[in-house]
């Protein structure tokens, strides 16, 4: 896409730089939104509900994926 | 009597940080509101962290596990660590344009963005109305868990908490506040951490606590939880809203401005899902497993389930070191609001300070302020609506609604100053209509809408208004 015709693009919208990582937070967000684990406390392990481990690797895996962003793509940025 | 020494022991501790950090600190604003921009990864992180972290976390968490479940660590853990996102959105910026023209408080850079002393103000009465009932929020906390621990009334504990908190805001500034930060950050990670161990040791074991409280309640295993309170609606509302929220707490937008450099914040960022993914879960832990431990909590009072919890089933010390622990978490809080709304009120207001230096100005309000909380400790406290009703209620929506317009203010050039305050004015306008149920939420919390409408009217007040080329 010429320099133009991205500085016509809102602010807000995805640039071949940014857009894996713009989709990788969607994403995780998204996969917070676990509607089809409700109503279910099924499997437990250790007494808990699988849902909370899901929710507290999720957690885990968005400062991973914090890391990646930090180092491949903030210290790049000018 | 172990409680009571342990709090003489630690107040005495921030008040000789406060006054050594008095002792290394300039006599400029930059050093005593922003302590130089110096914060470094280390303290950036655990001010960030203690500063967030708040009696909410403690008392508020376990008391909505006690009776909603396991989904409270969902909301919390989850959206919190997703919203260090905007470390890099807002933080960054922020950072950068503060270092470059020497801004100090969150309304200065907005103000200055679109040249309008207006929009400063209203940006700072924002600010300043919503964050002094979560102040007071946190001064009642300390006054409800000394007179837990002691025959001290809980008036008479949360005035001496702001008065120790005073004290050493009023003699260290940034400084006092940001070392502070990392001792009560250590401590109340250290205190969740040993409660958490000890109360599932009393239990019979992890195991055992979970599938004890499971026979007497398994709503809580599952979602929508207690009370059906975890609705889709409601979830989604909470993961949006802590993204929103959060950055626009005064007290965490100024330390935006005190990192040293882009690595102290990537290092936050970084850090932040790491800590929120167990340190919250704990307290949630607590609060469901005192169904198994036949711990019977009034309605009203479920924000001190864990107080009941700890001190059942731990060693009075270890009881006294954690009741210390949510102390910190509380004071942590508290120290850094009342330093930005002092900075904010001492800036931002437009008035003729020239007999009088601008960090006098600031200690003299911070004086006011803590009288000020006080007041409201004493005079507006309504226990039945708890700590999270009284916060969701009324802070987090009302500072939620800021964010486009900050967001507007680092990015978009479009952006016109009518359209945010418009923004502002229309948003504030509607979170109070969907919060008295003036207007259907249909299940959303009302900050959700009051953030849409704040975006809509932002965006299509500044196309109307956007000076013709």
């Amino acid at each position: 896409m010429e320099e133009k015709e991205l500085k016509k693009l809102p602010f807000w919208f995805p640039t071949k730089r940014n857009v894996i990582w713009y989709f990788l937070f969607v994403f995780l967000f998204i996969l917070s939104l676990d509607f089809w684990n409700w109503g279910s406390s099924d499997p437990m392990l250790f007494g808990l509900p699988f849902w909370v481990y899901y929710l507290l690797f999720l957690t885990l895996f968005t400062s991973l994926a914090f890391y990646g962003f930090s180092k491949y793509y903030w210290s790049k940025e000018k | 009597m172990i409680f009571i020494i342990l709090v003489i022991f630690y107040f005495i501790i921030l008040i000789l940080l406060g006054f050594f950090a008095h002792k290394k600190t300039k006599k400029t604003p930059e050093d005593y509101f922003l302590a130089n921009r110096t914060f470094g990864p280390f303290i950036l992180f655990f001010t960030l962290a203690a500063t967030n972290f708040s009696a909410f976390t403690f008392l508020g968490f376990a008391g909505k596990a006690y009776s909603s479940g396991f989904g409270q660590y969902g909301i919390m853990g989850f959206g919190t660590g997703i919203m260090a996102l905007m470390f890099y959105v807002i933080g960054r910026k922020v950072w950068k344009l503060g270092k470059e023209k020497h801004y100090i408080t969150p309304p200065e850079l907005i103000g200055d963005r679109f040249n309008s002393i207006s929009l400063r103000l209203l940006f700072m009465i924002v600010m300043v109305i919503f964050t002094i009932p979560y102040l007071a929020t946190q001064a009642i906390g300390a006054g409800l868990l000394i007179q837990y621990m002691t025959d001290i009334s809980w008036q008479i504990g949360a005035i001496v908490t702001m008065f120790v908190i005073m004290f050493y805001v009023l003699s260290g500034g940034m400084k006092g506040s940001g070392w502070t930060d990392v001792l009560q950050g250590l401590i109340m990670i250290i205190a969740m951490s040993v409660a958490v161990v000890f109360v599932a040791i009393n239990l019979g074991g992890f195991e055992a606590a979970n599938n004890a409280a499971y026979i007497v309640n398994p709503e809580l295993f599952t979602r929508p939880g207690g009370g059906e309170y975890f609705l889709p609606q409601i979830w989604f509302s909470f993961m949006l809203l802590w993204i929103f929220a959060d950055p626009m707490f005064p007290q965490i937008f100024s330390r935006f401005y005190t990192a040293k450099d882009e690595k102290s914040l990537k290092m936050s960022m970084v850090l932040y899902p790491i800590v929120v993914s167990f340190l919250f879960l704990f307290p949630v832990l607590i609060g469901v497993w005192a169904h198994g431990a036949g711990i019977e909590v009034a309605v009203g009072s479920e924000d001190m389930v864990l107080p009941m919890m700890v001190a059942t089933y731990t060693p009075s010390f270890i009881f006294a070191f954690v009741m210390v622990g949510a102390l910190a978490a509380l004071m942590s809080t508290a120290d850094s609001q009342l330093l930005s709304l002092s900075t904010m009120l001492s800036r931002d207001i437009p008035i003729n300070k020239k007999k009088i230096s601008e960090i006098m100005f600031g200690k003299i309000l911070i004086i006011i302020l803590s009288f000020f909380a006080v007041l409201f400790v004493i005079g507006g406290y309504d226990p039945n609506v708890g700590i999270m009703g009284t916060l969701v209620s009324t802070t987090f929506s009302g500072l939620a609604v800021l964010c486009p317009t900050t967001i507007a203010a680092l990015y978009w050039k479009n952006a016109t100053k009518y359209g945010c305050i418009s923004s502002i004015i229309f948003g504030e306008i509607s979170v109070f209509l969907f919060q008295f149920k003036l207007l259907p939420t249909s299940g959303f919390l009302s900050a959700i809408w009051g953030i849409l409408i704040a975006i809509i009217v932002l965006i299509i007040v500044s196309y109307l208004t956007l000076p013709k080329r």
